[in-house]
């Protein structure tokens, strides 16, 4: 038939041929596609949706009265509104191309997204009479698209906000990936990303070797790290930063990369590090008040008691014999009192630490004056002294400070040597495998038992032998002195056979 | 108030021992006084004593070579052999609540004196006995 019609010479009947297989196709065109499809007369308003234009809303075909009223007011959602008629307009009259998603009423699944698109027909005089267009349910991309939109916000701000910044490095990869927030805390403007050395460079020199090995370990090992690590600013400053590294792998099981996230915690992590300098500082002044306090109701109180107590002898003695002994006793006991409030003075002048400060201090120098200072006490006993500073011999810390460690660690040796020995003390510096310097000072004297002694060696006015001289002062000031620079003081001794006292600074 | 035969005195202090020991002969209180500035030779002195232990031990807290805890706890064995135990008091100028505390809780502790001990506080502990 088609042919027959092709060859037809009458342009009116080939014409009406035409029509009819132009419906029929359209028809079976509009069943076939997957999109309703609908056909807007613009003068009366009428519509014809098709049978699938009902169907995607949830209708029954004819169901709902088909014009751009109804359709305006009851299937579209009323926030969609200005946008369909602006778009429309916009086509009508500028003939802009009509492509919109918007959402519509579904009969029972209630509003769902769809694309919508259309194209009007014009008249002679440009006049819009007719436009025809098709929806499309995009539901689940959409709601897919705008979950992941939702997501990345969220990330974003969440990213912004935590200052987190997530990296990602690709074993044999020249640089490691690294998100916009992670340039934000490196203090770098988004440009090339950084190669991984150039990347551990941006920390300062001690820490460089922590986040190499943590790398090469997870690379190697497959260990995850945890870390905090101050990073250098362009700007000279540090920063605190968590790093976490997570190995990831290939699907065969081999280590792939290790990804990650950095968080700037500078605030937290110098308040907290300023809040422990607070608690020891505030333990040891504590400590030292509490000795401070034993001292006084202690030390003071004996040589009162004893005062009042040879005052009221001489008060009743009538023996000028008895009175001048008494008077001679009175006499001790006030050069006691004496020293003991001079060692106060000494313990609150290191409560003072305001004039203590660190500088490059020379210990064969501090040792040579030591010598000097102990000449005498040296000379009586005989003791030999030798001192070995092959290690090193100069320190960062205080000049009085190390003074008077140098000279309570050495008298504290000659003090309690061992008569029967031939005594001996020997200064030296010495490095330990972390790196740490140390000073010992070592002798073959009487030695203590630490295990009785306890922590109570460095405590004020404990004194451990029968020693006329022992003011049980000197480990206490050296300890508190010691500590103060931050270093530590460490003691090894054993009955007999000597001790050795050490400090790192 | 009966007379004791022998007091014990053990501090580090020579004047406190030389107060005391003047006190309790002025007072007439007893016999013989034994002091001691190290505690560790008054234990030597309580394990091979011939005439038995002293009826009195007033002991210091803060010695140099051994503290009086550290005193009570060499002391606990030799007076758990004995059948009467001689009256133990702590002495110290310290005034802490910790060492009082400590000192009231210890089962062979009479008592504890702060210094300086006076005549009265003498007689307090002597007439009890």
């Amino acid at each position: 038939m088609a042919m027959d019609m092709s060859t037809s010479f009458s342009p009116t009947y080939h014409l009406d041929l035409k029509t009819v297989e132009n419906a029929e196709r359209f028809a079976l065109f509009v069943e076939a596609v997957a999109a309703g499809i609908w056909d807007w007369d613009i003068e009366t308003d009428e519509e014809w949706w098709s049978d699938r234009f009902y169907q995607t809303l949830g209708y029954a075909p004819g169901e709902l009265k088909a014009n751009y009223r109804n359709w305006l007011s009851n299937i579209l959602h009323p926030e969609d509104r200005p946008l369909v008629e602006d778009a429309v307009r916009q086509h009508l009259q500028n003939r802009v191309p009509y492509r919109v998603e918007v959402r519509q009423k579904h009969k029972t699944l209630g509003y769902r997204w769809f694309e919508t698109q259309g194209q009007a027909k014009f008249d002679s005089d440009g006049k819009p009479t007719r436009m025809v267009g098709s929806i499309i349910d995009v539901h689940s991309r959409k709601t897919g698209q705008m979950l992941q939109e939702k997501y990345e916000f969220l990330l974003e701000e969440m990213s912004a906000m935590g200052n987190i910044g997530a990296w990602e490095y690709h074993a044999g990869d020249l640089s490691p990936r690294w998100s916009p927030q992670i340039y934000t805390i490196h203090g770098l403007v988004e440009a090339e990303q950084p190669d991984l050395t150039t990347a551990v460079n941006y920390y300062i020199p001690e820490h460089r070797p922590i986040i190499q090995e943590a790398v090469e370990r997870g690379l190697s090992e497959g260990t995850d790290y945890d870390v905090d690590l101050q990073l250098l600013m362009p700007d000279g400053k540090t920063k605190w930063v968590r790093i976490i590294g997570k190995p990831f792998y290939h699907t065969t099981g081999a280590i792939a990369g290790i990804r990650g996230v950095i968080m700037d915690v500078n605030t937290h992590k110098t308040m907290e590090l300023e809040r422990l300098r607070t608690i020891n500082l505030l333990s040891s002044q504590n400590n030292r008040l509490q000795n401070f306090a034993h001292i006084v109701s202690h030390n003071l109180r004996s040589h009162a008691s004893n005062l009042q107590m040879l005052i009221s002898f001489i008060d009743q003695e009538k023996d000028p014999g008895q009175v001048q002994l008494l008077t001679n006793m009175l006499r001790t006991t006030s050069s006691a009192l004496t020293e003991t409030l001079d060692n106060l003075g000494e313990v609150i002048k290191m409560q003072n630490l305001t004039n203590v400060k660190k500088t490059q201090v020379n210990l064969k120098d501090i040792f040579d004056k030591t010598l000097i200072i102990l000449q005498g006490s040296i000379e009586t006993t005989g003791i030999k002294i030798a001192s070995d500073f092959a290690a090193f011999s100069t320190i960062e810390f205080d000049q009085v400070y190390a003074e008077s460690v140098v000279l309570n660690l050495v008298s504290n040796a000659v003090k309690y040597h061992d008569p029967c020995k031939t005594s001996w003390v020997n200064l030296f510096t010495h490095i330990s495998d972390e790196g740490r310097l140390g000073l010992s000072v070592q002798d073959n004297g009487l030695g203590m038992d630490l295990d009785n002694i306890g922590d109570r060696l460095f405590g004020m006015y404990k004194t451990f032998h029968n020693n006329a001289d022992a003011r049980g002062l000197g480990l206490f000031l050296t300890k508190n002195q010691v500590e103060s620079m931050g270093g530590i003081i460490e003691v090894q001794s054993r009955p007999s056979y000597g001790t050795t006292f050490t400090v790192w600074f | 108030m009966r007379k004791l035969a022998k007091v014990c005195l053990i501090d580090d202090d020579q004047i406190y021992l030389f107060a005391m020991r003047r006190i309790i002969q002025n007072l007439e209180l007893c016999d013989t006084v034994e002091d001691f500035s190290n505690p560790e030779t008054a234990l030597a002195a309580f394990r091979n004593w011939p005439d038995g232990m002293p009826d009195l031990i007033m002991v210091d807290i803060n010695m140099p070579v051994m503290d009086g805890w550290q005193f009570l706890s060499m002391y606990q064995t030799i007076v758990s052999k004995l059948s009467t135990k001689p009256a133990l008091y702590m002495v110290s100028s310290s005034i802490d609540e910790a060492d009082v505390e400590r000192a009231n809780l210890h089962p062979l502790l009479d008592g504890y004196l702060v210094k300086p001990i006076t005549a009265e506080k003498l007689l307090a502990i002597f007439g009890q006995d």
